[in-house]
């Protein structure tokens, strides 16, 4: 999956930004041919040139960001506010202790995630099949072209990258799981984070938390929440699920 | 309802499955990729039928649950008409016009890369972290929002000055900058006169003051309520006074400020006296003798404020020309008050505009002796309890305590009429001074609302047997969106007297009360 972009996306593991031309890709429509050659990528009428293109590192610095870790755990609460203040309906807040909603297919939703978290938790301390489990059951679930499921277990990868003592083998291990059973593109990001690489808005905010600047933390965090309808909030909650778990030392490495 | 291979984004899917949970005969809709763990969900919520068994992840599902297969049907073809559509919404007309709606000031930025200013109004809470995002992206920040805390506003100023950026604010109500109105403002033309303004209402009434005397403004530049206090040190007084001295346009500085801290002022006015640009400076309520000692010009009011500058900028306006108008006041004064019965002697100021209501306590603090406010210019005059007046008195209805809840009295009028009539019940009063500011933010038609409360207050104190004068100032130009002549005309037709400008309005109050006599 390749994300042709508009400028005020920013960088991200998928993109190709494009510069700020209006109507640029007025001309795109579904199902249009593509074609890539080297150095090329070519739309119908449109040429993107990327010989020239800047590249861009999609990783963060996770060994430095590992190295920070107290530090960033220590500002963690006000990222979980941020959230709580951005949307207080966002069905996955309740696996953060928010109070779960009770009636109809939000209802079922919110059990669905909350049982499949559980499992990813268990995933976390050394159980491979309930990871794998958690993992294929949060796949598709819920609202939204990339659902939230896959959003919160991308904010997941990101964790593992930072905390878990294996995090090629947890986020492969989750990642073959569930991308089989998601949207292609979603499936892309999730593959993605389990590389972990993140968009330009995350490696803002993990640099801000490393260094605990609290208003670059608030505002690295609206960049990340701006994105998608509840994507970027459903990655936060991902993030921060595991976070707060202060029993974390896994027992056995996957 | 399976869509092939279908993508939307995010924010249109979810739009689209609210407006049908909406509809009615609507009990459950779900607009959602088709993925096992979706299609496992909406069996659970009985909302997966045979006809989806076909659909992959990749496709989008549209499942409606209803009252009856008419209204699932309806619902149906109202998904898929929206979806049909190339965007949803306010994105798709933005979009299609050019624009885009970001949802962050750094977002902004990136798709208007020739953006220079952020005006930025959110709760206050959160306004310091978004003013701080906006001069890290190098941006001009007019900071609206109150409730910033004083060690915000510090740090803010200070790294804005450092970085050649002006942060005007916080509880910056309004700016003039090249032509271009911010926050509250009047339409007024460009010309040779630099504003800078530590008050909104200040800064509408000198301009449009020297608009009516057929003169414009090169910028307006506002600080916010709280730049002349000792711990922000007059930080964006000082860099906006410094920028208009370098300016070619700017040929006459007016600033405009409640008395700053004695280490602020002696600052700003140090800045004056090397000025090679002639200086108004009307600090309200302040002494006049170290604003001479500065080499500048003083002004005790608004009205001189902008009269002064004016003169200084080779309009034929003089000292001779409030006298003038004070002689005016005083004959009309005299016809006005033959209507007032005995016991009829208070004057009771009724604002919107704190330093319309600061500048009417200093012209009747000189006529009348003691005014009561809110907002006194002396603390043993504060009212003790602002619902009720006492003796003379003026009321900035803006102030916290009032607003609370609720709009500011330029945008909703309720509170104010309710106070008029309570005056328009008080058999001592005699005079009530109303400010009506127009503009750009402010009420769409001010005089629509209390012309008739106006005429209402004066037949309530008619009934009891006594005439009631209602005297008015009106902030704003025939170039505002409401109209300065029809406004006036409208309010003269309800029964007010229209003076014009605050100070003259105060004077002419002043004078019925007075007999024609100052103290």
């Amino acid at each position: 999956v390749i994300a042709l972009v508009a400028p005020e996306i920013d960088d991200g593991p998928l993109n190709i930004v494009l510069g700020n031309w209006p109507g640029l890709l007025s001309g795109v429509q579904a199902g249009m041919p593509v074609a890539y050659v080297p150095s090329r990528l070519v739309l119908d009428g449109l040429r993107i040139e990327l010989e020239a293109a800047h590249t861009w590192q999609p990783c963060p610095d996770w060994e430095m960001l590992r190295g920070r870790r107290a530090a960033i755990e220590s500002s963690l609460s006000s990222l979980e506010s941020l959230c709580l203040d951005h949307d207080p309906d966002n069905v996955l807040l309740s696996l953060l202790g928010a109070s779960s909603p009770v009636r109809g297919r939000t209802a079922m939703l919110a059990q669905r995630y909350c049982e499949a978290a559980g499992q990813l938790e268990a995933g976390w301390r050394g159980d491979k099949d309930a990871l794998i489990e958690g993992g294929a059951a949060l796949a598709g679930l819920g609202d939204g072209l990339t659902p939230a499921g896959d959003d919160f277990m991308v904010g997941v990868a990101l964790w593992a990258w930072l905390a878990h003592p294996s995090p090629e083998r947890f986020c492969s291990t989750l990642a073959t799981a569930a991308a089989p059973r998601t949207t292609t593109l979603s499936a892309a990001f999730l593959r993605a984070a389990a590389c972990g690489q993140c968009s330009a808005a995350w490696h803002l905010l993990l640099a801000a938390l490393a260094e605990g600047r609290s208003a670059e933390i608030g505002r690295a965090a609206r960049e990340v929440l701006a994105h998608g309808a509840s994507s970027g909030m459903d990655a936060l909650i991902g993030f921060l699920y595991l976070s707060r778990d202060k029993e974390d030392a896994c027992r056995t490495s996957i | 309802m399976i869509r092939r291979s279908e993508y939307h984004d995010s924010v249109t899917l979810m739009e689209i499955a609210r407006s049908l949970n909406a509809l009615p005969g609507v009990v459950d809709a779900a607009v959602v990729m088709a993925t096992e763990a979706n299609r496992a969900l909406l069996e659970q919520a009985g909302l997966w039928g045979p006809e989806l068994e076909l659909a992959t992840a990749n496709d989008l599902i549209v499942a409606v649950h209803a009252g009856s297969e008419v209204l699932a049907e309806h619902a149906l073809e109202m998904a898929g008409e929206r979806l049909a559509r190339p965007q949803s919404g306010r994105r798709a007309g933005a979009e299609q016009a050019g624009a885009h709606r970001a949802r962050t000031i750094t977002s902004a930025v990136r798709g208007h890369p020739g953006t220079n200013l952020a005006v930025i109004s959110v709760a206050g809470q959160y306004a310091a972290a978004e003013a701080w995002e906006a001069l890290h992206n190098g941006l001009h920040v007019l900071l609206f929002s109150d409730n910033v805390s004083i060690e915000n506003e510090v740090a803010l100023k200070q790294y804005a000055v450092q970085h050649g950026l002006f942060m005007m604010g916080a509880d910056c109500g309004t700016a003039i900058l090249n032509g271009v109105a911010l926050g509250f403002a009047n339409v007024v033309p460009r010309g040779p006169v630099g504003i800078v303004a530590a008050s909104g209402t200040g800064l509408q009434e000198t301009s449009t003051l020297l608009a009516r005397l057929g003169l414009g403004i090169s910028q307006g530049i506002g600080t916010g309520g709280r730049d002349l206090k000792e711990a922000v040190g007059g930080l964006t007084m000082l860099q906006g006074f410094r920028a208009l001295q370098s300016d070619p346009e700017t040929e006459v500085l007016l600033l405009v400020s409640k008395p700053p801290a004695p280490a602020v002022a002696e600052r700003v006015l140090a800045q004056v006296k090397e000025s090679d640009k002639p200086t108004v400076v009307c600090f309200l309520g302040g002494t006049q003798e170290p604003i001479v000692g500065a080499g500048a010009h003083p002004a005790r009011t608004l009205q001189e404020g902008a009269y002064r500058a004016a003169a200084l900028a080779g309009r034929a306006v003089t000292e001779g020309a409030i006298a003038r108008e004070t002689a005016d006041l005083q004959v009309q004064a005299a016809t006005l008050r033959g209507g007032l019965r005995a016991g009829q002697r208070y004057l009771r100021g009724l604002y919107s505009g704190g330093t319309l209501a600061t500048e009417a306590l200093i012209v009747w603090g000189e006529m009348v002796g003691d005014v009561h406010s809110n907002v006194p210019l002396r603390p043993h005059l504060k009212l003790q309890d602002a619902s009720r007046s006492q003796g003379h008195c003026a009321v900035d209805l803006g102030e916290d305590e009032f607003t609370v809840g609720r709009l500011h009295p330029m945008i909703d009028h309720e509170l104010r009429i309710r106070r008029l009539m309570q005056e328009a019940d008080d058999p001592e009063v005699a005079v009530i001074l109303l400010d009506v500011v127009l503009g750009y933010g402010a009420h769409p038609d001010p005089a629509g609302e209390l012309g008739p409360a106006i005429a209402g207050a004066r037949a309530r104190a008619q009934e009891g047997g006594r005439e009631l004068l209602v005297v008015v100032s009106v902030t704003g130009t025939d170039g505002d969106p409401q109209g300065l002549g029809r406004q006036v005309k409208a309010l003269e037709q309800a029964g007010a007297v229209v003076a014009s400008c605050n100070a003259a309005a105060a004077r002419l109050a002043g004078y019925i009360v007075t007999g024609g006599r100052a103290l």
